[in-house]
């Protein structure tokens, strides 16, 4: 078996993550970076700083995410790796657009998704995300009134 | 120097048209980003200074990296909601995955949500710029809308029409329904115009045998010989909000090519003075709400079931045209509502009429005739009760009914001549008097299957002063078998509450009554009967706030409307 090479990222609180370089090169950013500076020589490589202080857990959460390559088992696991309280929620979507993963983006967006389809009204939905609801009165009334030939 | 050469900028500055929101500056960034971007600034000027110019973007991503920017104006969101500060495209990307209901729903929460829906799911159309075009390209957009295949999850267009002439948007709900709203436009002065539509309705399915001699008489309909494809949408409602008079042309010749409407709603049309509806054979349901200026509605139609009206009280005059075969005694044509919203409380006009011939010569036998010898047959309430007979749901203003009530109508001691149908009733008034309470029981004796009463009262409504009509006509209200709950809302204060609730309790009889108080705001308050108050002697009904929202008993059809 081919060892694949690996790469060392360093987080923000300078922790260092160890991952295949395959692994790594998922997220759009770190293979750009990768691609510069050109460190397909390294076997060890220490390639920057990710200045997030998120990335730690994330890290983490990405390469569990990309062992799991059987089908079956993936859609189960994603389902349950989603199945987070908010702020993990927040903490993965703010990680997963700064190393640009489209897959992790993908999955957090399609759970925050499920999460407003599972809300039964408008306040639920606030509730649960904490919007704060700034309209007027009469505002709310008109939006609701021009908005009522939805369910009429 | 710029930090983020390369990156895709998302367009944060793309104005949204929103005179309302002038005050609250969207902005999707927060203070929170403030500091790793700055740390990220020294990361590259530092460390990776080689990159910035040699960093290219992949045109052909799929996914599109979106820059957080940095907070620079205030905003009004809640730093612990992380959902709205997400970048417009990935709010997008969550908008798009909804069911289309949800998505609309989510205009609701916030400003800043306000319009995301939109730009989520319709196309935006920049080429086109005259409403006659933009119409064509409605119509061909729905020709083409495929329920079951649509490639992208694009749900409508909006069209920017140059020359001020505003926006239109035009979006279609999973409900078969059209909705073309002209309200983005900037209308300072609404020309008056007139809408007429002439509707070309698809007959309705003619193996079915109560049409059978329908073919006999009619004339060949263009649109039966072809059917469209099953699975393109068949527009059964349409919505028409705030066309003027720059678009009423175009809207006119949108309708004939909806051959299988079953419901139009007319909203917020300033400056429309007279609708007209020709030929309206299958339409089942029409809905005109706030149009301020108009002055007449005329209708011509075979199957309206549903007839809902808010504004002003004006000409209406309806035809129920029956294209029967001669000897079919019992056909369903006519005017027969079961749905009447007449909420009239802005007050009438000068000349106004109430004109509903609801029955064809041939059907339903003789019973016609004006059986009140009053001078206007139009403004009588004889002629009124005539046209809402069936009605289940009716939505009435005291006003109205005590305008029209005619002195020489038979009441109290003798039987009126018919009993209404309706079982759910919202009774719209001024304030409750002693006068008004006995005008509203005088009409429940006109619904005995009746089963939820909403009374609202709104300060606003157009207030008749009293008659006295009522006075010599009511002092014990009959009771009502099936009533179940009686919501009451907008009374001032708590005495008068309790006065309404000691004249509404009679109606209940022996069932326990139902009394839910809805005085401002959420908080509802049920009527309680207190032992403790009873035992010393005391009235013993109160109104108790209650925990729990009761879902038994839902509001009135109309009220949401």
């Amino acid at each position: 078996m081919l060892l694949s090479k690996n790469s060392a990222l360093e987080s923000k609180d300078n922790e260092i993550f160890e991952v295949e370089e395959s692994i790594a090169i998922q997220s759009e950013l770190i293979k750009t970076m990768t691609t510069m500076v050109n460190s397909k020589a390294y076997v060890n490589e220490r390639n920057q700083m990710v200045p997030e202080a998120r990335c730690r857990k994330q890290a983490n959460y990405h390469v569990e995410q990309n062992n799991k390559i059987v089908d079956e088992e993936l859609s189960d696991w994603e389902s349950k790796f989603f199945e987070v309280d908010m702020d993990d929620l927040h903490e993965l979507f703010m990680a997963a657009n700064y190393l640009e993963i489209e897959s992790l983006l993908n999955g957090v967006t399609k759970r925050v998704g499920d999460f407003i389809k599972a809300c039964k009204n408008v306040e639920v939905i606030r509730q649960t995300f904490g919007i704060n609801n700034d309209f007027a009165a009469q505002q709310e009334e008109e939006i609701r009134k021009l908005n009522s030939w939805n369910h009429i | 120097m710029e930090k983020k050469v390369g990156r895709k900028k998302i367009k944060q500055e793309k104005q949204r048209h929103d005179p309302d929101d002038d005050n609250n500056p969207r902005n999707t960034s927060s203070s929170r980003y403030s500091d790793t971007s700055g740390l990220k600034d020294y990361v590259f000027h530092q460390i990776i200074p080689s990159f910035m110019y040699i960093w290219k973007h992949d045109q052909e991503k799929s996914y599109k990296h979106v820059d957080v920017p940095k907070s620079s104006a205030k905003n009004n969101m809640d730093p612990n909601d992380f959902i709205s500060h997400l970048p417009d495209d990935i709010l997008h990307h969550i908008i798009s995955l909804l069911p289309f209901k949800s998505a609309v729903r989510t205009s609701f929460l916030s400003t800043h949500w306000k319009h995301l829906w939109k730009e989520a799911l319709l196309d935006s159309v920049h080429d086109v710029i005259t409403i006659e075009a933009a119409i064509t390209a409605i119509t061909s957009f729905v020709d083409d809308f495929d329920t079951r295949h649509r490639p992208r999850n694009k749900w409508g267009l909006i069209f920017e029409l140059g020359h001020g002439r505003g926006s239109l948007v035009a979006s279609i709900s999973s409900n078969s329904s059209l909705k073309l709203d002209f309200s983005a436009g900037k209308q300072e002065f609404p020309m008056p115009f007139d809408l007429f539509l002439k509707m070309n309705i698809a007959p309705p399915n003619r193996l079915s045998r109560r049409y059978m001699f329908d073919w006999l008489l009619e004339e060949n309909h263009p649109s039966q010989s072809e059917q469209p494809p099953s699975n393109t949408m068949r527009v059964k409602s349409l919505h028409l909000i705030s066309v003027s008079h720059l678009s009423n042309m175009a809207v006119s010749s949108l309708v004939p090519k909806l051959p299988f409407l079953r419901s139009l709603t007319i909203a917020k049309c300033n400056g429309l003075q007279s609708l007209q509806i020709k030929e309206a054979k299958g339409l089942r349901k029409l809905v005109v709400l706030d149009c301020p200026h108009l002055q007449s509605l005329s209708f011509e139609g075979s199957s309206l079931k549903s007839f809902r009206y808010r504004g002003n009280l004006v000409s209406f005059r309806f035809r129920g045209k029956c294209n029967c075969f001669p000897l079919i005694r019992f056909c369903e044509c006519g005017l027969l509502l079961d749905d009447a919203m007449i909420d009239i409380r802005q007050g009438a006009l000068t000349q106004w009429t109430w004109d509903f011939e609801i029955e064809t010569p041939f059907s339903r036998g003789l019973r016609k005739g004006n059986h009140c010898d009053c001078a206007n047959k139009y403004k009588c309430f004889n002629s009124i009760l005539r046209s809402i007979k069936d009605v289940q749901s009716l939505t009435m203003c005291r006003w109205f009914y005590e305008t029209t009530m005619c002195k020489k109508l038979p009441f109290s001691s003798r039987c009126p001549k018919y009993y209404l149908s309706v079982l759910e009733l919202w009774w719209i008034d001024c304030s409750m008097e002693r006068e008004s309470i006995n005008a509203l029981l005088c009409f429940l004796k006109l619904c005995p299957n009746l089963k939820r009463l909403n009374i609202t009262l709104d300060p606003k409504c157009y207030n008749l002063p009293s008659t006295g009509k009522f006075s010599t006509s009511v002092i014990v209200p009959d009771k009502l078998d099936d009533l179940k709950v009686v919501k009451i809302e907008g009374f001032a204060n708590e005495e008068k509450e309790n006065f309404m609730a000691r004249r509404l309790i009679p109606l209940f009889g022996e069932n326990n009554p139902v009394i839910i108080s809805k005085p401002n705001g959420k908080c509802l308050k049920h009527l309680v009967k207190m032992a403790k108050l009873e035992k010393k002697g005391k009235y013993p009904y109160k109104f108790e706030m209650v925990e729990n929202v009761d879902e038994n008993f839902p509001d009135h059809v109309h009220i949401n409307i």
